[in-house]
């Protein structure tokens, strides 16, 4: 096991210094210059001219690049922010918690919610009960949670006064962006949960449980529900990851001050170390939580476990678009 | 047994068009996409009035007979606006769509039918790009090309250029092996031959699942980009930048971030269901 997680983290960096590059790339494409957008129109020729020398964008790319790397590499220096100076890494240091916690409590949200709807939605197939929550799967699916967000908002802010609109100072101000995050991975969660689980039933061994006499209850859950998780854990995982990355327009619209409007706010500014800093970090985080679920599958799935002695499983990548 | 004869004698289209019919979900969502499609070409005598009327003199109206969904802040017709948003998110959505499948397609293919180093290559760079979640990609190109309908094309196209590659590689390296590519290669087609005439039509079943689904992505992610002030501009109507628009006035004129909204999820939901429906249709599991 050891082996096997040593040997994926080794097979990330070469991904990680690929996001680097990439990022870096894309950024410097951009056909306006980024010190004219932070400094303002107002700004003169002189003062844009002496920031582009002082954070190296006259130097040419590949030596830029390389100052770069180097910086992370020997001192872990992401540089500064262009707006406020701080530094990139207390930047995400501050951000990333918000962020943590409300991708956590979301997800717990949605998994205490979808695992059991879906089981039920499976058990009692075409009852009224599964219609009217797999229609509502299917309108969750297609809403944009931001929208869903602003509608919550109008309810029970504006109109109700229960919870407030935005900000982020306790328990009160995280109920509705829970809420809306939440919700918009109820929906996945649940229907996966739904289709996995009318697979799994109808299996030989399902049938052979029953014949022998055994409790619906204990054949639904010994039985078929530890098969019917897996893929279930997969998107949980992945959706986790995904959050972790920031949600970026919720936290916009809450004014939560997380990952997801430390990179919105910073785009928009072109205030590039951040950006950069933001990214590569993303990436990295989505990386670990994957090589996380792939673990977690041992523990559920007994046969995967023998696949890492030999240190030879495939990445699990194909699941990553459904 | 005639009934499986008669079966077997449709065409692929045809078998999976008669198969689609017959989910109720799907027909529906045709029905609302053929409406939607409608609105958009039409949209110059369906809007009653054009899309950046202002009549300052009866701004945020109600849904009311003179405007169907009333006005906006600037007095503006909001049924007008988002008739003219279908045909915005439907074109954002066909060309990104196109992007991703174009670029993914040509990647995935060439990946799968050959293997080895192009194989290693192409899908290094693939990992990289899934390394960073779409939606960020996206916003980071289009921050970074600045703003306007043709960059978000762009960005939105790029930034599912993995998910299409994916697929494709997938169906093509299952073909790889099979017989009769081997027999096509030793009656000395060429490369591009075998791929584009005896692979694409064996693997459209997943790329036009893929296709369906991912233009509901893409019209999704065009809203929040858009919505986040990265993509379509004022006073162009996309629905999510009227969402944007809307938001500093929701307290006096709710309904104009009801509409937009509910136009993306009509939108959206019916691409849903046409995919759920393909998929159903496609799935040689489902056949009998």
């Amino acid at each position: 096991m050891g082996k096997y997680i040593a040997k994926r983290l080794l097979m990330m960096i070469p991904v990680i210094l690929g996001v680097v590059l990439v990022v870096f790339t894309i950024l410097r494409l951009s056909p306006t210059d980024p010190i004219r957008t932070i400094l303002g129109d107002m700004a003169s020729q002189e003062e844009v001219d002496q920031m582009r020398e002082e954070v190296g964008l006259n130097d040419p790319f590949p030596i830029q690049f390389f100052n770069y790397l180097k910086g992370i590499l020997t001192k872990f220096d992401f540089g500064y922010s262009w707006v406020n100076k701080n530094t990139v890494v207390d930047e995400i240091k501050n951000r990333f918690p918000i962020t943590l916690q409300l991708a956590i409590l979301s997800t717990l949200l949605a998994t205490a919610i979808g695992i059991p709807l879906g089981i039920i939605s499976a058990i009692k197939q075409y009852s009224l009960l599964d219609n009217i929550v797999s229609i509502l799967a299917l309108i969750f699916l297609a809403m944009p949670g931001f929208w869903f967000a602003l509608m919550l908002i109008i309810t029970f802010s504006l109109k109700y006064h229960l919870f407030p609109a935005s900000g982020w100072y306790g328990l009160k101000y995280m109920v509705l962006p829970i809420i809306a995050s939440g919700t918009g991975c109820v929906a996945g969660i649940m229907r996966t949960m739904r289709s996995n689980m009318l697979e799994v039933i109808r299996q030989d061994y399902i049938r052979t449980a029953r014949a022998k006499g055994l409790k619906e209850r204990t054949i639904i859950v010994r039985h078929a529900l530890r098969n019917a998780l897996i893929p279930v854990v997969t998107l949980i995982g992945m959706q986790f990851g995904r959050q972790l990355g920031g949600v970026f327009v919720l936290e916009t619209i809450f004014a939560i001050p997380g990952m997801g409007k430390m990179l919105v706010d910073a785009c928009s500014v072109k205030n590039i170390p951040i950006v950069q800093g933001g990214v590569i970090f993303i990436a990295v985080v989505f990386g670990v939580v994957n090589l996380i679920v792939d673990i977690l599958y041992s523990f559920i799935d007994p046969r995967m476990s023998s696949q890492y002695k030999g240190g030879k499983k495939e990445k699990k990548g194909a699941t990553a678009n459904a | 047994m005639p009934e499986k004869n008669k079966k077997k004698q449709r065409g692929f289209f045809a078998d999976t068009w008669h198969r689609l019919c017959k989910s109720r979900l799907a027909v529906l969502g045709m029905i609302v996409l053929v409406i939607f499609a409608l609105l958009a070409i039409f949209a110059d005598q369906i809007a009653p009035y054009p899309y950046d009327l202002q009549n300052l003199e009866k701004i945020g109206l109600s849904p009311c007979a003179e405007y169907l969904l009333g006005t906006d802040n600037l007095g503006r017709c909001m049924f007008s606006r988002l008739v003219y948003g279908a045909r915005i998110s439907l074109r954002i959505g066909f060309i990104s769509v196109s992007i991703s499948l174009l670029a993914g397609g040509t990647l995935g293919a060439v990946a799968g039918f050959y293997g080895g180093k192009a194989d290693m290559i192409i899908m290094r760079c693939l990992d990289v790009m899934m390394a960073i979640p779409s939606v960020l990609l996206a916003i980071v190109i289009s921050a970074t090309l600045g703003t306007g309908v043709r960059n978000l094309m762009i960005a939105i196209g790029i930034s599912s250029i993995p998910s299409f590659a994916r697929i494709v590689r997938a169906s093509t390296m299952g073909l790889r092996g099979q017989e009769y590519i081997e027999a096509a290669r030793l009656s000395g087609c060429s490369d591009f031959r075998i791929i584009t005439r005896h692979i694409l039509p064996n693997i459209l079943a997943p790329v036009i699942v893929q296709v369906t689904l991912g233009l509901a992505l893409a019209i999704l992610n065009a809203s929040s980009l858009s919505f986040l002030g990265l993509g379509v501009q004022a006073p162009y109507p996309e629905w999510g930048s009227m969402l944007a628009a809307g938001r500093s006035y929701m307290r006096q004129y709710p309904h104009m971030v009801l509409y937009p909204g509910l136009a993306i999820v009509f939108l959206v939901l019916s691409l849903n269901m046409i995919g759920d429906g393909l998929r159903d249709a496609l799935d040689p599991r489902m056949k009998n």
